[in-house]
Order: C-alpha cells, then sequence, then structure tokens
C-alpha cells in the first residue's frame, strides 16, 4: 500500500467507533505482512483505544499478517505499559512517565 | 479525558472535591492536635494516614497532579509514624500542619484555577524537603518523585514471566529474571506486608460511562509501587467481533501499596458497580512472582501456561495456548494454578482467570472469571476486606444538600405553619368539631415537620471549636504562653447558618482571652497557679439558647483599669456608680480599649464592640464575668434557630406580641401590685418576697387604649436577669416564624421581629434582651442588684 496508515491524534473511546471502521478497513485490504501503521501523531490514548488497538492486531495476526505500529507517540507506549499490553501491541515499553496519558 | 465534555463533568464535580477536601484537611488538622496529646494512640495514626490518604486519592481522580504530589510525600511521612518506624513529636506536628496548609492553599489554587506562585511553591518545595528529611530519605526530591513512580517496567507486563510454560518459549526465562531485577530495587524499600495483587474485570459499560481503566491504573501508580500489570488480552475479542465502545480489559494488578486494600479500593470506587474486583494481600510482589514462576514451571507446563494470557501464535508473549493441549479441566488448571502460587501467603494464581479458563484462546470465555481461582476470593459487590477499612469514616451516613434548598425549604415551611395557624383559625371558629380535630391533627404534624427540618440545619458546634485547637496551638506559640485548650459540649448543635456567623467572633475572643487573659508560664508562677493557663470553650442547650462560654484562667479583668479608661474615653461618667458586672462589660462598648500595646494578634482594629454588634445581629448576647487575678468568663448567649420559635402570644390593646417561649418563666395573672410608676414605664413590683423590675408596655410604646381593669405580669428570664412585662391578655403558645422587619422599624427598641398570625394580622416579637435592658438601665443600683441576687 502506497499510502500511509495512520492512526489519528486521539486514540480513545471517542474515536473508537471511526477507527474501527477504518482499521477494519486496513484489515480487509491488507495482503502483506508486515502491515504499517503510523502512531506519531497520537497524542491521547485511553483503554478503549488500547482495547480497540489490541483487536486490531489479533484480527491481522489470524491471518498471519504483523500489525507493526511505527513510532510510537510516547503517550501511546506508556498507556500500553500502564495496562500492561506493551508486547501485546509489540511496543517498546516507554516506562518514563504513564502519567502523560491522563 | 481532556474532551470538552469530561472537563465539564470534573469541573462540575470540583467544588465538591474542594469542599471534601476541606473538611479532611480540617479532620487532618484536628487529628495532628489530638495526636500530639496522645502521640502513641494508633487509631489517631490510621485516622491521620486514612485522611491525607483519602485527599491524595480524590485529587488524583482530578487530576491535581500538584496537591497529589505534595501530598504523597506528606502520606509517605505518615506511613512511616503509624508503622511506629519514627515518633511523632511536635516539631513533626508543627510540620504537618504546615503541609495542611500548604495543601490547603493548593486547595484554593485548584478551586480558583489560578497558578500558585513562586512564594508558594518555594513553601512547598521546603515542605517537601523538611518531609522527606523527616522520613530519612534524601531531601532532594530529584526525578525520583515517588508519586507516579515510573510506569511499569516492560518486562513485567505482558504476563510472560508467569506462564513460563513452554520449554521453547524463550521469553519467560528472560523476562522472569528481567521483571524481578526490575522490581526488586524498589521492592527493597517497601516492606513486603503491603504486597497487593489486584484483579479486576471491567464491565461491559465502562468507557460508555466515562470510565477509563487506564486512568485508574495510572491513579494505582500514585498510591504505591506497581510492580507488574498483565492485561487479559485474549480477552478481547477480535476486530471483527469488537463493539469498539465495550470494555473486554480483564487486569491484573501487582502493587505494593502503603494504603493498604482499603487504599486501593479508593482507585476503583468509580467502577465499583460494574466492576469484579479482588484485591488480596500477596508475599512481596518479587517473592511471589518468582513462585509463580516457579509453580508454573513445577506444574509442568500445562497449568502454568494455561494461566498466562494466551491468545494467538505469533507473538512469543501472548502464545501460549498451543503449548499447553494437555490441560483439558480449565478449573483444575486454574486451581492447580492457584495452589502452586500459594506459596506466598494469600498469594494467588495470576488473574486472568478467564484466559485461563479458555484453553482455545478465543478470548470469550464464558464465565471464565467466576470459574477460576478468582470465583472463590473476588467479591463481586466490593465488600471485600477493604471495606471495614473505609467504613471507617463513613460510620453516621451522610447526604450533602445544598444550602439554599434547605432554605427554600424552610421558607415554605415558615408559610405553611403560618397556613396552617390561619386554618386551625377557621376551624375553631366554624365550630366544626371534626373539622377542628383533623386541623388539630395537620397543626400537630406540621409541628413535627418544622422541628425535623430545622433539625437538618443543626451542626454539632464541634466542629467550630475544634479548629481552635490551632489557633490557641499556633498563638500559644507565638507568645511564648503553655496553654491547654478545653472543648466542653462539643456535641451541642446548632443552625448551621449561626454557626457560620458567630466563628468569627468567636475567633476574636479567643485571641483576646490568650493575648490579654493568659499570663505567661513565669507570671503565673510568679501568681502562685500552674504554669499551663487554662482556656475553656464551652457550649451548652439553656432554656431555649445556646450558651457559649470561653473561660480562662488568666489575670482576670482589671476593674480599675477598665474603669478610668471608660471615664478618660468618657464613656462614662466620672461621678457614675457602676457595678462590678457593670464596669467589666464596659469592655463592650465601642471606642474601648484596655490593651497597652496593639499586638500582632488582638486589637487589631476590631474591637469588642464589633464583636457584640455581631452577636446582637444573630438575636444573641453577650456579658463577660470576671474575677481578678482569676480569669474570665464570656458568655455568648443565641438562639437555636434563625427561622421558627416557639413564641407566647400576647396582647396589649388590640396590638399582638409575641415572647420567645422559653424566656417566660411564670405568669402572674390579674392585677398584681404593682409598686412604683411615676411617668416612666419603669416600675417595681413584688414577687414572692423579691424585687422585681417591670415593664409597662403599653406606657413604653404608646399603646393608646384604655387599660383594663386587671392586667397579667409575664415573668421573664434574661441571663441571670429576671424581669416582668404587664401584658392585658394571655392568648398561649404560639409557633412564631420569624421575619425580619424593615430597616425602617430597625431602631424600635425591645423588637426582634415580626410574624404573622393566623388571621393575618401582624405581631411583633419582643427581644427579650432589649427589653431588660430598658427595664434595668440606669435603675437604682439597689434595685438591679435585688434583682440579680434574687436570681
Amino acid at each position: 500500500m502506497a499510502r500511509r496508515r495512520s492512526l489519528p491524534d486521539e486514540v480513545s473511546i471517542y474515536t473508537a467507533a471511526s477507527l474501527h471502521e477504518q482499521c477494519l478497513g486496513w484489515a480487509r485490504r491488507a495482503r502483506r505482512s508486515p502491515l504499517e501503521v503510523d502512531a506519531a501523531g497520537v497524542c491521547e490514548v485511553d483503554a478503549a483505544g488500547l482495547q480497540l488497538l489490541v483487536a486490531f492486531r489479533r484480527s491481522l495476526e489470524a491471518r498471519g499478517i504483523e500489525l507493526e505500529i511505527q513510532r510510537p507517540a510516547h503517550c501511546l507506549c506508556a498507556a500500553a505499559a500502564t495496562l500492561g499490553l506493551s508486547q501485546a501491541l509489540g511496543l517498546a515499553a516507554d516506562g518514563n512517565d504513564a502519567g502523560a496519558s491522563r | 479525558m481532556k474532551r470538552d465534555d469530561d472537563n465539564g463533568y470534573l469541573r462540575e464535580a470540583l467544588p465538591a472535591f474542594v469542599s471534601e477536601a476541606s473538611e479532611h484537611l480540617q479532620q487532618l488538622e484536628e487529628l495532628l492536635l489530638q495526636i500530639e496529646d496522645d502521640p502513641h494512640n494508633r487509631d489517631l495514626l490510621d485516622a491521620l494516614f486514612r485522611c491525607a490518604h483519602t485527599i491524595k486519592g480524590s485529587a488524583g481522580i482530578f487530576g491535581l497532579d500538584r496537591i497529589v504530589q505534595f501530598t504523597h510525600h506528606v502520606e509517605t511521612l505518615l506511613e512511616r509514624l503509624r508503622r511506629g518506624e519514627r515518633a511523632f513529636d511536635p516539631d513533626l506536628g508543627t510540620l504537618l500542619l504546615r503541609c495542611a496548609d500548604h495543601t490547603r492553599l493548593l486547595l484554593e489554587h485548584c478551586a480558583s484555577d489560578t497558578a500558585i506562585d513562586d512564594e508558594a511553591a518555594g513553601t512547598g518545595g521546603a515542605l517537601v524537603a523538611a518531609l522527606r528529611e523527616a522520613c530519612g530519605l534524601p531531601a532532594s526530591v530529584g526525578d525520583a518523585a515517588p508519586p507516579t513512580p515510573a510506569a511499569t517496567p516492560a518486562p513485567t507486563d505482558a504476563g510472560a514471566p508467569v506462564d513460563a510454560p513452554a520449554p521453547a518459549d524463550a521469553a519467560a526465562p528472560v523476562d522472569a529474571p528481567a521483571a524481578a531485577a526490575a522490581a526488586a530495587p524498589r521492592d527493597a524499600a517497601t516492606p513486603t506486608d503491603d504486597a497487593w495483587c489486584v484483579r479486576v474485570s471491567f464491565g461491559a459499560d465502562t468507557f460508555r460511562n466515562g470510565m477509563d481503566p487506564l486512568a485508574i491504573i495510572s491513579y494505582l501508580q500514585g498510591l504505591g509501587t506497581v510492580h507488574a500489570v498483565q492485561c487479559a488480552h485474549a480477552r478481547i475479542p477480535a476486530l471483527e467481533e469488537l463493539d469498539p465502545e465495550c470494555c473486554h480489559l480483564v487486569l491484573e494488578v501487582r502493587l505494593t501499596c502503603p494504603g493498604g486494600s482499603a487504599a486501593i479500593e479508593t482507585a476503583f470506587s468509580f467502577v465499583r458497580e460494574d466492576c469484579d474486583l479482588s484485591i488480596e494481600r500477596i508475599a512481596a510482589p518479587v517473592v511471589s512472582q518468582a513462585a509463580v514462576d516457579a509453580a508454573g514451571r513445577a506444574a509442568a507446563g500445562p497449568t502454568g501456561c494455561a494461566a498466562g494470557a494466551g491468545a494467538t501464535s505469533a507473538d512469543a508473549a501472548i502464545a501460549p495456548t498451543p503449548s499447553a493441549p494437555g490441560d483439558t479441566t480449565p478449573e483444575g488448571s486454574t486451581l492447580a494454578t492457584a495452589g502452586g502460587t500459594a506459596a506466598g501467603p494469600g498469594g494467588k494464581g495470576t488473574a486472568p482467570d478467564a484466559t485461563a479458563a479458555d484453553p482455545g484462546g478465543k478470548g470469550t470465555a464464558p464465565d471464565g472469571a467466576a470459574a477460576g481461582p478468582g470465583g472463590g476470593v473476588s467479591v463481586p459487590d466490593g465488600r471485600g476486606d477493604g471495606r471495614p477499612a473505609t467504613g471507617g469514616d463513613a460510620a453516621p451516613r451522610w447526604i450533602r444538600v445544598r444550602a439554599d434548598r434547605l432554605d427554600n425549604l424552610i421558607d415554605l415551611l415558615g408559610e405553611l405553619v403560618i397556613s396552617s395557624a390561619s386554618a386551625s383559625l377557621i376551624a375553631r371558629e366554624s365550630r366544626h368539631s371534626a373539622l377542628i380535630e383533623a386541623n388539630a391533627q395537620v397543626s400537630g404534624l406540621v409541628e413535627e415537620i418544622r422541628d425535623g427540618t430545622l433539625q437538618l440545619r443543626m451542626v454539632p458546634i464541634g466542629d467550630t471549636f475544634a479548629r481552635f485547637r490551632r489557633v490557641v496551638r499556633d498563638t500559644a506559640a507565638e507568645l511564648g504562653k503553655d496553654i491547654h485548650l478545653a472543648l466542653v459540649g462539643t456535641d451541642t448543635e446548632m443552625d448551621k447558618s449561626v454557626v457560620e456567623r458567630i466563628v468569627d467572633p468567636l475567633m476574636h475572643l479567643v485571641r483576646n482571652a490568650l493575648d490579654h487573659g493568659l499570663e505567661t508560664p513565669q507570671e503565673r508562677r510568679a501568681a502562685g497557679k500552674s504554669p499551663q493557663g487554662r482556656l475553656t470553650l464551652e457550649a451548652s442547650h439553656e432554656s431555649g439558647s445556646i450558651v457559649i462560654r470561653i473561660r480562662d484562667d488568666g489575670r482576670g479583668i482589671d476593674r480599675d483599669r477598665v474603669l478610668a479608661r471608660a471615664r478618660e474615653r468618657g464613656l462614662v461618667g466620672t461621678e457614675a456608680q457602676l457595678s462590678d458586672a457593670e464596669i467589666v462589660n464596659l469592655i463592650f462598648q465601642p471606642g474601648f480599649s484596655t490593651a497597652h500595646a496593639v499586638t500582632n494578634l488582638s486589637g487589631r482594629g476590631v474591637g469588642m464592640d464589633v464583636v457584640r454588634s455581631n452577636i446582637e445581629a444573630l438575636r444573641g448576647t453577650v456579658a463577660i464575668t470576671s474575677e481578678a487575678g482569676h480569669g474570665a468568663c464570656i458568655e455568648i448567649r443565641l438562639p437555636l434557630t434563625l427561622a421558627i420559635i416557639d413564641g407566647f402570644l400576647v396582647g396589649i390593646g388590640d396590638s399582638r406580641f409575641i415572647f420567645p417561649l422559653d424566656s417566660v418563666i411564670e405568669v402572674v395573672e390579674g392585677g398584681a401590685a404593682v409598686l412604683s410608676g411615676g411617668d416612666d414605664c419603669r416600675c417595681v413590683t413584688e414577687l414572692r418576697g423579691q424585687l422585681l423590675p417591670v415593664l409597662d408596655l403599653r406606657r413604653l410604646y404608646e399603646i393608646e387604649s384604655p387599660a383594663p381593669p386587671r392586667r397579667s405580669i409575664v415573668v421573664l428570664r434574661v441571663g441571670l436577669q429576671r424581669i416582668g412585662v404587664i401584658v392585658d391578655s394571655l392568648h398561649g403558645q404560639h409557633q412564631t416564624v420569624i421575619k425580619p422587619l424593615a430597616s425602617i422599624f430597625r431602631g424600635l427598641r425591645g423588637i426582634s421581629g415580626s410574624t404573622i398570625l393566623g388571621n393575618g394580622e401582624v405581631a411583633l416579637i419582643f427581644d427579650v434582651a432589649s427589653l431588660a435592658d430598658i427595664a434595668t438601665s440606669s435603675f437604682e443600683p439597689s434595685a438591679t442588684n435585688a434583682s440579680r441576687e434574687s436570681a
């Protein structure tokens, strides 16, 4: 895919519905592994957003495609670490300041 | 969390938080002062800790990081005190009191949404340094500030160490030591008896209810040190089946938390209703981690593995199930895990029971959580072990009601009382017995409702008194005096509106007593008294009013100096002969101050006359008695309530008047012999051999109607005095709703308000104290004294 996939600046309950649609679309069109999603612009994360990303990753994995979250923003890493989802999302834990995600 | 509506929600809730936190601070302060007298009282120390902890906890929910960070240090110190690692001493008390002040300051800034200035920030920094020093920690906080301990280190977060099943799984053995290593240094500082394992399965509606598990876990990190978080991500369905607004998160958190399970539970208080929560004490998280690990391995793959987080295969960390094929009895496996990990006391297996019970790794294990080891220990309704602790401050249950709603209710009640009186009147006139009876019943109920409603506004005065502990402590220290404050009758209740308005006058009087009344230890010793001065604040109910006494055993009031000053100021004529009582009460005259020098404490321009007018504005009175060399006692009398009283209705001519029933002692019916009179409205009668000053209201108010041949005298009690009032007719008890007088009538002597009778007529309510003034002022001293002695 030439077009760049990127996560919105907010990955949270407020964007969960639209992001869900988007991820479904990405998942449907995904043909090769890994599927890359840019996460540099994420600045708001909550548990609902993380849950959605985990689900996304699982769906892809079921088809043998790996989700690669690229350039994850600090707050995303921190939030994933806080909820113990770093590995589930393939994110390096960035444990400096989990509070920043709030 | 930064969404507008979320912000709006928090903003709305903020005032409630601020008021609650202020109360907690107040309580904190009181506890500190109590502890000074009883430094080894474990209950007090516990309560103190809980108080600080609650403030920190709720501040965390509102994201008030500054308060969280600051109170965290306070909490750390309190924890040490509580554990007996550090003994309480007065210096520590002073430090903690200053911390309470600083927290209050921070709170005010939060409430007004203003930034704190450099000075306050400097104070905060200094306090934190002092706190850390008191804890035996390096004073500099640096980046190691613990309030938000570094987020869970990576290796520990995914449960890899726990599900160390398959030899093929290279990640686990590597991860486990890493986890231990990561947690160990921190753990070394934290005692092991505070290690907890929290398992929570969030309800499906968690997100929709505006709650964010992420924020909750972040909050937990502020409570202590989170060593590991595992998320049963296998329970999260695949994208296709996912309702993105449904919460599927099941977490296990291992942490050390000095606040204990009660503290942990507070983190979940907003989701308590719809989550399954279990909080268990475990051996130190590291140990238990290792135990889990070992158990996992020992339990021969399948069991240990099942406890993992397993889902699909690609990721080693979330891979487990294929390697656990042998295990076909989910329950058995989980229970085995539980058994294995029980190596640590109370330690249980890893949390994500559902995943454990879900060999298929579909993440949709039906009822998994209940089937797992959690089934036995989780407490769905939250009445877990942590409950009794939190219940401590919830013993009497409270409902917060907006004061203006209550005021509206009381206004309405006033109207109801009047209407009911009017209905009773009409019923009586109709002579319809059934109607009269029905009305009597209604009146009875109205009366009960009146009492009940007024009761709603009653608060014990103890809370107000308690704040003087601090004042006395600080002031005494400042003046180099040793003063013991005793509070008596703290559960005496009075109307909140009265309480609020009595604080300032009381404060002034207390400061005055501290400053002028009580002496320094040297002076006291010289006077042959014990070096410690004693100040007593005392409240009681006395014939329908509240009496507050401020008593000290200081030097008392120097009558000669008072008299000299009063003459100097022209307050009394040089010839006037005044009784002792009159002299000491001169200090309430405007423009009177005997202090040689205006000190920092009292004499700040607010004189005793202002105190008196404040008290009188509440329909109260103030008087002082003093014995030179032995102290003084200031007595404040206040009405129980400002709204409705039981009145005694009398008539003079066509006019109706009301006495507060509580001040009526007796009625002498029929023509009592009035001794003297003349043109004056004042006269004297003899009652059982004693002189009684009597006021003729017909003359006082120039009521133009012929006096009936037989008149009655109502005998009233005003403090220690008694006076009589001549009236024409007696109409008995009357529920009286007090309406203020229009300002044009403010100057009216002897009248404090008005009320509306059942027939629509207006009746005036007497201010008994000022009637007494009229009756006795500039009366022959002999008569006044006679009446006083008779009382």
